[in-house]
């Protein structure tokens, strides 16, 4: 009996929990996966749901404490739920010119996007894959288990993005002195 | 610490700071809730189909939770109880003499004890003797019969062998000597033969008793070598004999002039 109650209270909040998410981010989700699909309004809905089920499935990790971390936390998860579908469809050999220009993932990291010096230009130009990774480790404070789990990655591929994403953002930081 | 880790945890310490700005720095290029809101309003009926994803996923691992909980408990309980009983000398003896028991039936071949009267009549496992050695071999006799508790029978052995050894194993032109194993034990209970035996036996007598004689090969050190067993047995003794470079005519005469 005791654990049925514990069971159903547990329940109740994260229910909630996937309701306020749902309620409050879902335009957001729906904003940031539009992006990364070129405005591909049924691939971006499909994205948002990819983005729902994966949040239904950790929600034991998610930290709904901070609204800003949380908006930022499901940008991240329709982003990459996006990315994946580009990628699908990439292998699939869509021609060319369906791919979407402003897919972050496609643009190779250069030395040339980060002149001018500023450290959060050099985040920018980042690839998604390594900068979504490194958000919910350093932001979000995730462990590359979890990384992994909310991205959907296995648990090496988002060690390798984090270490990447790192030891590019390191070099900057040493070539503008913020770092040895 | 070495000078590489703290300058890690450094760039840590560093790039915590840097993506937490730029988290703040993103929020603000997009555009007003008020503008997404009416670009991409919510579904009422998605919104739910959500939570009742939500009420089953939770349903299914909290069960999934409990049972494995469960699991573990019942699993160190059986365990702890099966460690405390097996202190226990005599619980411990009864697990072995199982165990023992379930290997000797399907190990051992039961003969049937017949009508007529056996050659063994009258002898116990003490009196037993054997008349023939092949030449050139001497008989070692282990003299007493031993008493296993566990199982609760005596048993008996004798050994046929080669006085001395050609040469030592492994070397070039060495031959392993010829042998021959004689186990006795105390009793027979007729369940039949064990599949092992049908599967490669003879069937033959030794002094009107059944036998049962298989010739196999088997590997020591890189070598093959063939041997022969012989078992037979009747209401008071099972015999178990397996020789190594004897014939298998020797074999028999050996069985026939135990008594």
């Amino acid at each position: 009996m005791i654990a049925f109650f514990t069971l159903t209270a547990g329940d109740r909040s994260d229910k909630e929990l996937i309701e306020y998410i749902y309620r409050q981010y879902y335009p957001i989700m729906r904003y940031v996966a539009g992006r990364a699909l070129c405005r591909d309004s049924q691939g971006a809905e499909d994205a948002v749901h990819d983005a729902m089920l994966k949040i239904i499935k950790n929600v034991g990790i998610i930290d709904a404490s901070d609204k800003k971390k949380l908006k930022n936390l499901c940008c991240i998860v329709a982003r990459n739920c996006a990315l994946d579908r580009l990628r699908k469809r990439d292998e699939r050999s869509v021609p060319l010119s369906e791919v979407p220009e402003d897919a972050s993932s496609a643009e190779p990291f250069t030395e040339q996007s980060v002149v001018g010096g500023d450290i959060l230009d050099a985040i920018k130009s980042l690839p998604e894959l390594y900068r979504d990774a490194c958000v919910l480790k350093y932001v979000h404070g995730y462990k590359e288990k979890e990384v992994a789990e909310l991205l959907g990655l296995p648990e090496r591929t988002a060690s390798t993005r984090i270490h990447r994403g790192k030891m590019l953002l390191r070099e900057v930081l040493r070539k503008e002195g913020y770092h040895e | 610490m070495n000078r590489k880790k703290k300058k890690d945890e450094e760039l840590d310490i560093l790039l915590e700071k840097a993506f937490g700005e730029y988290v703040l720095s993103e929020d603000e290029t997009f555009p007003s809730d008020e503008e997404l809101r009416e670009a991409f309003p919510p579904n009422e009926e998605d919104c739910l189909k959500y939570v009742r994803l939500m009420k089953k996923k939770k349903r299914v691992s909290a069960v999934f939770k409990v049972l494995r909980r469960v699991a573990v408990i019942v699993l160190i309980l059986i365990s702890a109880s099966s460690a405390a009983l097996m202190l226990n000398k005599n619980v411990r003896a009864a697990v072995t003499g199982t165990v023992y028991r379930f290997v000797d039936d399907y190990v051992w071949v039961r003969f049937s004890p017949g009508s007529g009267n056996s050659v063994f009549d009258g002898k116990t496992i003490s009196d037993l003797s054997v008349g023939y050695v092949p030449e050139g071999l001497i008989l070692c006799d282990s003299a007493d019969a031993e008493y296993d508790e566990t199982l609760g029978y005596q048993f008996r052995f004798f050994v046929i062998c080669d006085p001395a050894d050609v040469t030592a194993p492994g070397e070039p032109g060495y031959t392993r000597p010829p042998f021959v194993i004689i186990y006795v034990r105390e009793g027979n209970q007729e369940t039949g033969y064990s599949d092992e035996a049908l599967a490669i036996s003879k069937e033959t007598t030794v002094n009107g008793m059944a036998a049962l004689m298989f010739d196999f090969f088997f590997e020591s050190e890189g070598e093959q070598y063939e041997s022969t067993r012989l078992e037979f047995g009747d209401k008071n003794f099972t015999v178990y004999m397996q020789g190594m470079n004897v014939s298998g005519e020797d074999i028999l005469k050996i069985a026939e002039s135990l008594g």
